[in-house]
């Protein structure tokens, strides 16, 4: 495994003048960057040219790749993900999609493609190349196979049309999103490439390596990329080309713009460089404070940042569908302003906030641990998400993490469980094309975000963030499964976490806790459905004493019986909502008496609430 | 020709103040009537309450909804059913009952909200713009009864047409952010509110007018509305305005109250509330008389 990392101080070669572009190559040359120290499997070095008139990519790409594996490798399969936008049906993207993907639908008028015009071996063999499935793979037969630990280099010429920014990548006029652009080489995993068609759910899987990355731009665009800009040449023909350098990633992801602006901040070490559009220069403040406290906080709680650098690009309002994405280094803002317009500038909300926080998590789970995002996305966004809410609460306070309007508030935790609560039978493990869309979320990011919120509760902060750095540690640059999470989960716990492997991770186990009947001197405590956590009943007794009593949910119905005490006023099971997959946190509590002053105070606001809104519907 | 009266915004809220204070029958039915309606449709779901009124659920909810209660209200729908697939059948489905009883309940409120305005504003405009040395309960219920049909019937026209326009500014808006960036949203916002408002005036004023005029007619009354927004719009503008700002300060200092622990015992906030409404009351009925100032002097009777 990938254990050696070494972390670095950079100060002297990162960029820490703001205003300055970030291809300036100039304030990044006094000392070489140390890089963590990964063995590169799949390394790409590549020259490409962006044509912005017609938004096309001319591209060159030498791979250099390692076979890591114990069996030799006769053939070669690799990603063309951008063919899924060829048209809006044709692919199994596009089938699935239905054609749009988060809302956003493909410009057929734009359609994306990528067409490899040539490939041959490093001394000049040309090779058979052949697109499969739906043309988002390509597969080419070897002269020769790769045997154990030898290295195969490919040479490839390709272009690529970048549609109108749908499903994270494309332009939007003179802005450009560049994401899975490149043919990219799946991973030869257990005998066999790991190489799925694009899905309209799946994310991605690569291996780690090194990048070398020549971009030709227009000389008044301003480039953000994976890795940090080593060198630019201003060209005759009025363009630039910056060369990027990003070493132990798993992919290459670049945006260029015109109109772009930087600011910079430090932290931990680590240059985070916030590339905005003028007309969101108010974002800048709030996105570089959201980055800079999950760059630390994930360092603490995980394990510190491997890479020099990360980048954070904003998009235009009218491309939102290229937001919100992560890459190695670089990671794409959300929505600017809730309302789409520029016009509350995200004063009542803490979106752009939330997602800024979430992108920058999958630094940590999907850049430097690489989970297969197609196999098992629950790990990846999951986790991700998980670290969201947790960071979210903890800087932001938990109860408006998303929304402050007035009296009403919205946090990010209790939206995922509305969600949870659509539909609870979904289990998170599965595949990202056996869910429909509703589902993936529920299965990927709701239920995972309750579900491990929940083992937090149960085993401790502490013995949880152990789980979490641990698991960071022993699996950073590789690609862990559900399996390997669980064996680091219940070896740090010490204990067997079955209710939570497989009641909620492979099965569809439900709970509802509630207090059936309280006497004076006993109570009834019952467990409906299927998943067991333990937890506690609180017992108040009419001489205002508590007791709290653990309760380990075995058994499906529990009396609990206190005869030397005062008589019990009320029981409450799971009092601090602890469970937060239990269905019905509001059957949880029993009085044995009504409560007349509470039924009288909720009747009144009910009264107003009913007398306010007949005044404002009325002309009275 | 009709003569238009010489008072400034400023001038018709104090004229405003004057009859709404000469007049406090009319505040004590608005909020009898309004208190009525509300009682009558919290009936039921108070009635529901009183079995969950064991569950310790009730205290949170005394306090204030919170976010998770609500969470647990909408999502009852598809928790219930899952529960009872895979466990015994739930004790308390009063969450469900609950969402039913809401919904019914919302279906119902603008009826109890438009019925009790329309049949009290005929009374209430015609006291204030006769503005009788004493107040006559034969001559308000008259009003009350003889435009109540017109007023119904306004009502609803007028506001459908509201909707529509709304809709149409919003789709407007839309299209010009979409089409220009989001900075036409400085010109087109602006824009809105104020067609809107001049809009909501023109409504205001037609009942007025109607009974100013002594007409049911309510083409008619609309026709004058509009002559007169058009003619004094400033002024209009002005009154509007700083009822507007009075309204806003009633709110924050109530909403501001409602977040002080002060209040958060239920006797107490039963009379916090209580004070709220009537004050909300005082000052729509404060416009409605001052707006009588404004209107033309002349009355055309029917």
């Amino acid at each position: 495994m990938h254990r050696t990392i070494v972390l670095i101080t950079l100060s002297a070669f990162l960029f820490t003048a703001c205003g300055k572009q970030v291809t300036d190559p100039e304030l990044n040359a006094e000392t070489a960057p140390e890089w963590p120290v990964v063995d590169a499997v799949a390394s790409y070095d590549m020259d490409v040219t962006l044509d912005p008139e017609h938004k096309t990519l001319t591209g060159h790409e030498r791979i250099t790749y390692v076979n890591t594996g114990e069996t030799s490798i006769h053939d070669v399969i690799f990603h063309l993900y951008l063919n899924a936008f060829r048209d809006d049906h044709s692919s199994i993207f596009m089938q699935e999609a239905g054609p749009s993907h988060r809302g956003f639908s493909l410009d057929t008028d734009h359609p994306g493609w990528t067409e490899v015009t040539s490939i041959h071996l490093e001394d000049g063999t040309p090779l058979s190349f052949e697109l499969i499935e739906d043309e988002t793979l390509g597969r080419l037969e070897l002269p020769h196979p790769i045997a154990p630990g030898k290295t195969l280099i490919l040479e490839i010429d390709f272009k690529a049309q970048l549609p109108q920014v749908f499903a994270r990548t494309g332009f939007y006029e003179d802005f450009f999103m560049v994401g899975q652009w490149f043919p990219k080489l799946g991973v030869w995993q257990n005998d066999r490439w790991n190489a799925y068609p694009f899905h309209a759910n799946s994310e991605f899987f690569a291996d780690f390596g090194d990048y070398d990355v020549r971009i030709t731009v227009p000389e008044q665009y301003v480039i953000a990329a994976t890795g940090l800009p080593v060198s630019s040449t201003a060209n005759e023909d009025g363009t630039q080309t910056t060369q990027f350098e990003a070493k132990g990633v798993i992919d290459f992801a670049w945006s260029a713009s015109p109109h772009f602006k930087q600011s910079t901040r430090k932290v931990d070490g680590t240059e985070i460089v916030y590339v905005y559009l003028p007309e969101h220069e108010f974002t800048v403040e709030r996105v570089l404070y959201a980055a800079e406290t999950a760059v630390s906080h994930f360092g603490d709680w995980y394990g510190m940042y491997p890479y020099p650098r990360l980048t954070i690009v904003d998009v235009p309002d009218q491309a939102e569908g290229a937001g919100g994405m992560e890459y190695p280094m670089l990671v794409a803002a959300g929505l600017a302003d809730l309302t789409g317009l520029g016009i509350m500038k995200g004063r009542l909300d803490r979106l752009l906030e939330t997602v800024t926080v979430h992108e920058i998590a999958h630094e940590w789970w999907y850049a430097v641990v690489a989970f297969n995002e197609a196999e098992e996305p629950w790990l990846d966004e999951g986790i991700t998400d998980y670290s969201t809410v947790r960071l979210m609460d903890r800087v932001y306070g938990p109860n408006d993490t998303v929304l402050q309007l007035g009296g009403i508030e919205l946090d990010y935790l209790q939206m995922r469980r509305m969600e949870y609560l659509a539909d609870p039978l979904v289990p998170m493990y599965g595949k990202a094309w056996d869910f429909d869309q509703i589902n993936y979320g529920i299965a990927t990011y709701s239920k995972p975000v309750l579900a491990l919120s929940t083992l937090e509760n149960v085993v401790g902060e502490q013995t949880m963030l152990e789980i979490m750095s641990t698991f960071f540690e022993q699996y950073k640059f590789s690609h862990p499964t559900t399996q390997d999470f669980r064996s680091v989960a219940e070896d740090v716990a010490g204990q067997k976490l079955d209710w939570f492997f497989d009641g909620l991770v492979y099965g569809d186990d439900v709970l509802n806790y509630t207090v059936t009947s309280v006497n004076e001197h006993s109570l009834t405590v019952e467990r409906q459905g299927e998943l067991i956590i333990p937890t506690e009943v609180e017992v108040t007794f009419e001489d205002g004493t508590t007791e709290m009593t653990a309760w380990d949910g075995v058994q499906d119905e529990m009396t609990f019986d206190y005869p030397d005490r005062a008589s019990i006023r009320q029981a409450e099971v799971d009092p601090h909502q602890k469970i937060l997959v239990d269905l019905q946190w509001s059957d949880n509590g029993l009085s044995r008496r009504m409560d007349v002053m509470s039924w009288l105070a909720v009747s009144a606001r009910l009264l107003f609430q009913i007398q306010d809104f007949l005044l404002g519907q009325g002309g009275l | 020709m009709e003569q238009q009266t010489r008072v400034n915004s400023l001038q018709a809220i104090q004229s405003g103040l004057e009859r709404f204070v000469r007049y406090p029958q009319i505040l004590l039915s608005a909020y009898v009537l309004n208190l009525l309606s509300a009682l009558l449709l919290v009936l039921v779901p108070a009635l529901l309450l009183v079995r969950p009124a064991h569950y310790t659920v009730i205290q949170t909810a005394a306090d204030g909804i919170d976010t998770w209660l609500v969470t647990e209200l909408l999502m009852s729908t598809t928790t219930y059913p899952t529960l009872q697939d895979s466990a015994e059948p739930l004790q308390p489905g009063w969450l469900s009952q609950s969402l039913l009883v809401i919904t019914g309940i919302l279906l119902i409120m603008p009826l109890f909200a438009w019925l009790p305005a329309s049949f009290l504003a005929g009374g209430t405009l015609l006291t204030y713009v006769e503005a009788p040395p004493a107040f006559s309960w034969q001559r308000f219920l008259w009003g009350c009864w003889h435009w109540f049909g017109a007023f119904l019937l306004i009502n609803l026209i007028l506001g459908i047409v509201t909707q529509i326009l709304v809709g149409a500014l919003l789709v407007g808006m839309a299209a010009a952010s979409s089409a220009a960036g989001s900075a036409i949203n400085w010109i087109t916002i602006p824009f809105a509110a104020l067609v809107i408002t001049l809009w909501l005036i023109v409504l205001e004023y037609t009942r007025l007018l109607a009974v100013h005029n002594r007409t049911r007619n309510m083409f008619k009354a609309f026709g004058s509305a509009v002559a007169l927004v058009i003619h004094r719009p400033l002024v209009l503008l002005g009154f509007y305005a700083l009822s507007l700002l009075i309204l806003l300060l009633i709110q924050a200092l109530f909403r501001a109250l409602l977040l002080s622990e002060f209040v958060s015992w239920g006797l107490l906030f039963l009379i916090v509330s209580q004070i709220f409404i009537m004050a909300r009351l005082s000052m729509r009925l404060i416009r409605w008389a001052g707006a009588v100032a404004i209107q033309p002097k002349h009355a055309s009777a029917e």
